[in-house]
């Protein structure tokens, strides 16, 4: 009973994971840009959030809608004066910006709020839980995994509805050509990354309503970002989902073994996949269910 | 291809003839706490020159190099310890072990391309720093003293680290140069510039890169030894630190990716910020970061690559360029 | 006053100058081709007028305007699209996606959804297809009809015939007449000298970077044609 427990948190924990990846694996998919900085902002809004939620009404979790969008600004923002200036065929400028960024947002955070650890306090919604099929879980982290569905449903079906979603699937395919149908594809970019910046901020906010979180937590939270995107089959939406998932489960399932390992067995997990199958649960559901 | 720089092998060698030579004498006229300083700034400089190596010649841009640091610095420590052999006499060894780590790694993080490549090394990183401080016979997180040193002269200790140190400068300043020079350095830029066409013209890419890889890795591993072994102890949060990204990534940018010169340049900038800001914390740290993103926007190729285009100085000469490479560099994305 | 005119055009991929001082005229309503060799810089030109290529100086101007220094997207919204080599689909779209994308540019016009999947109806059955899975013929259309939808005054093709079978071509030029009816000016580039003769009224040879020779189909001899392509012109009377 105990393991099924573990494992439904896993599953709890892996949908915000897959949330923490969806906004690094679009802005790759989208633009092929790595935003190094991803999980440093990702901090940056939990902050945000931190210092906003008390004056949320309703519920502190509804602070998710402000923090996403002052974090779509930023992110419009991070484009348009920043990597919109070193795109071009070499990628490394890009990286190189972006880590650049990355460290000077950490240490800001560092120098303003202090290195200790933080927690987004939600009230009484932390200690809630509920009986399913004999075990006990938590309200929250069940809530935290339905707004992380939703938010790929959502992303999923206006990237295929919408008008500007056509936009950006167009300009992932060809940024060049789509420069002739009239777009600018600076302007898509920015957006996308926009779009990207506030989902990994929702996620940050989320992540740090569970747990805690501290400047320094960034570098954890990119590296969770990048298993997910590569477990998942670079630019996969769903292989990411199942990505986050599984990266979830390990790490509380190894947690239960072994209580000082950390993300370490996370991280195993992650290269056993890379060795199995190159190109993440996409290629490998691609080879072995569609034979392919 | 015509070289658009021309190099002047001559003014080089006799560069190597007069620095080997200052390197050897200087133990005896520089005091011993300044010999140390100097073994920090040769490490410093290699490591950095390892990963400028990687990213500027290889092509290969790695956000883990603090994994061969550690690496070196642990192997050494810990056979020496645990067999009570000589630091010394394995300090070569730490190159072997790092290479031959790197060699198994590439496989894999060789399936990962650009950012994910460089993550990916990163993680490796990551499992190994938790993996040690998890484990009571590697010190776990308070670390490993160096025992064998603490019987011998501090002088001598000093002393010999410090060869160490220089040998590692002049094989990262004039071993690159020579490694440039050669066959395998021409293939290594084709292959940084456009893989097809390397491949088209018969070079083995996979392997090209991979030997490239290996050797960055083995001489990052090897300054990494030299550096803990100079303090005598190293403990997993210090040697697989990211923040010694942070102090390579800095002083390639800033003085230039792909050369030679950069990275000296860059060094001797970070020195002296470091002494300038001493006690500042993290102001120092946000002023690296601030200064790699205005580099990377105003002048991608750093200080040595505005001192070249500008005064048309380029004493090493080693970026080859073809004006065929750059239309493929342009047109074809 | 032609609609279209670039004068004194050179081009360059680093320090390699494409094209050296290229011109060219088109008027409104008319349609010109550009014939030449592999390499002779036809494609540099068409990119260098859409605002696509690196560096360049001279003069493009469009209805009186010089868009020379104009980004790619503003061109377009102005009114010069291309067709570009190799077609280059969005290929994870689907048909009618890769033709709804022109609707960015903007430009209402006799150019709708409607008007394409009725100039070439084979599109309208694969509306739903992904562009990647189509032949090379449906491919240069859905390309086509892409470009057409964003209501050009110019449009510019780069080499539609490449890799495609005769009587594709044929079907695909035969469109050209609808298209240029509705008051479309045209560039075609084209390797294929008759092709180009039979549908252009007016004919630029580019060698070596720069126009070799021009002037109308009918007044052009083979012989002419043949030694502005290759250049051997001193050598023929």
């Amino acid at each position: 009973m105990i393991w099924l427990e573990t494992i439904a948190n896993g599953i709890f924990l892996g949908g915000l994971y897959a949330l923490i990846g969806l906004g690094l694996g679009f802005a790759f998919g989208v633009m092929r840009v790595v935003n190094v900085a991803q999980g440093d902002f990702i901090v940056a809004a939990a902050f945000i959030g931190l210092y906003l939620a008390p004056w949320v009404p309703i519920n502190p979790i509804l602070v998710i809608v402000p923090v996403a969008v002052i974090a779509f600004l930023i992110g419009i923002a991070l484009q348009r004066l920043l990597i919109n200036r070193v795109l071009g065929h070499d990628q490394i400028p890009q990286i190189l910006l972006t880590f650049g960024v990355a460290i000077v947002l950490r240490n800001a955070m560092v120098a303003g709020f202090g290195a200790n650890s933080q927690s987004i306090d939600v009230g009484a919604m932390r200690f809630l839980g509920f009986n399913l099929l004999g075990i006990r879980l938590g309200v929250l982290p069940a809530v935290i995994l339905v707004i992380a569905l939703l938010l790929f449903a959502a992303l999923h079906l206006w990237l295929h509805r919408s008008r500007l979603g056509r936009l950006i699937r167009a300009t992932a395919d060809d940024y060049q050509v789509v420069q002739l149908q009239g777009v600018s594809y600076r302007r898509v970019f920015a957006i996308a990354m926009g779009i990207a910046m506030a989902l990994s901020a929702v996620a940050g906010v989320l992540l740090a309503m569970r747990g805690s979180f501290t400047p320094y937590s960034g570098a954890d939270r990119l590296l969770i970002a990048f298993e997910v995107v590569v477990i998942g089959g670079l630019g996969s939406f769903w292989g990411m989902f199942f990505g986050g998932m599984l990266l979830g489960i390990t790490q509380l399932v190894a947690l239960k073994l072994d209580p000082a390992s950390g993300l370490m067995y996370g991280h195993i997990v992650f290269f056993i996949i890379l060795i199995l199958s190159p190109n993440g649960l996409a290629g490998a559901f691609r080879r072995v269910v569609l034979r392919k | 291809m015509t070289p658009f720089t021309t190099s002047h092998p001559r003014l080089v060698a006799a560069l190597a003839v007069l620095t080997t030579a200052a390197l050897v004498l200087a133990p005896f006229f520089v005091r011993e706490a300044n010999l140390r300083l100097m073994i920090e700034i040769f490490t410093v400089f290699t490591f950095a020159q390892s990963w400028n190596f990687l990213a500027g010649y290889v092509g290969l841009m790695s956000f883990g190099q603090q994994l061969f640091i550690g690496l070196g610095a642990y192997f050494v420590f810990f056979v020496s310890n645990t067999l009570g052999l000589s630091p010394f006499l394995l300090l070569p060894f730490s190159f072997v072990f790092c290479a031959g780590f790197a060699a198994l790694a590439a496989p894999f993080v060789f399936r990962l391309r650009d950012a994910y490549f460089a993550i990916s090394i990163w993680v490796i990183a990551e499992v190994v720093r938790l993996f040690i401080s998890q484990r009571d016979w590697l010190g776990s997180v308070s670390g490993l003293p160096l025992v064998a040193t603490r019987g011998m002269d501090r002088s001598f200790v000093a002393t010999t680290n410090f060869y160490f140190a220089a040998a590692l400068v002049l094989i990262s300043v004039f071993g690159l140069y020579a490694l440039s020079m050669s066959r395998l350095g021409l293939a290594l830029s084709a292959v940084r510039d456009n893989e097809g066409t390397a491949a088209a013209v018969g070079i083995n890419v996979w392997w090209t890169r991979f030997f490239g890889f290996v050797l960055g890795c083995g001489i990052a591993g090897m300054a990494g030894a030299t550096y803990y072994m100079s303090v005598f102890h190293v403990e997993p949060g210090g040697a697989f630190d990211p923040n010694w990204m942070v102090v390579m990534m800095f002083i390639v940018i800033i003085g230039g990716v792909g050369t030679i010169e950069g990275p000296i340049i860059g060094t001797a900038i970070y020195f002296l910020l470091r002494g300038w800001l001493a006690g500042t914390g993290n102001l120092y740290l946000m002023l690296l970061g601030a200064a790699a993103v205005v580099v990377m926007l105003v002048a991608p190729k750093g200080i040595w690559g505005v001192v070249r285009t500008r005064f048309g100085i380029d004493l090493f000469g080693t970026r080859r360029r073809s004006p065929v490479a750059q239309k493929f560099h342009q047109g074809v994305r | 006053m032609s609609l279209l005119s670039v004068e004194n055009l050179d081009v360059f991929y680093g320090d390699f100058r494409a094209v050296r001082g290229a011109h060219l005229e088109l008027a409104a309503g008319q349609t010109i081709a550009i014939i030449g060799a592999n390499g002779a810089g036809k494609s540099t030109l068409l990119n260098a007028i859409v605002g696509l290529s690196g560096r360049k100086s001279g003069s493009i101007r469009f209805d009186g305007r010089d868009i020379g220094r104009e980004p790619t997207d503003r061109i377009a919204r102005a009114g010069i699209t291309m067709v570009p080599e190799g077609r280059r689909l969005f290929g994870s779209l689907t048909v009618e996606d890769n033709l709804l994308v022109g609707l960015a540019a903007e430009r209402p016009g006799p150019w709708t959804l409607e008007a394409v999947y009725a100039l070439f109806p084979r599109l309208g059955e694969l509306s739903k297809m992904t562009a990647g899975s189509l032949s090379g013929g449906q491919q240069q259309m859905v390309s086509i009809g892409r470009a057409l939808m964003t209501n050009p005054r110019v449009l510019l093709c780069d080499e539609i015939s490449l890799g495609l079978a005769p009587k594709i071509i044929g079907d695909i030029y035969r469109c050209f007449e609808t298209i240029t009816a509705s008051g479309v000016s045209v560039v075609l580039i084209e390797q294929n000298v008759v092709q180009a003769c039979a549908a252009a009224d007016y004919v630029y040879c580019m060698l070596e970077g720069h126009m070799s020779l021009e002037g109308r189909p009918e007044d052009l001899s083979q012989a002419q044609i043949t030694a502005a392509y290759f250049g051997t012109g001193e050598a023929l009377p």
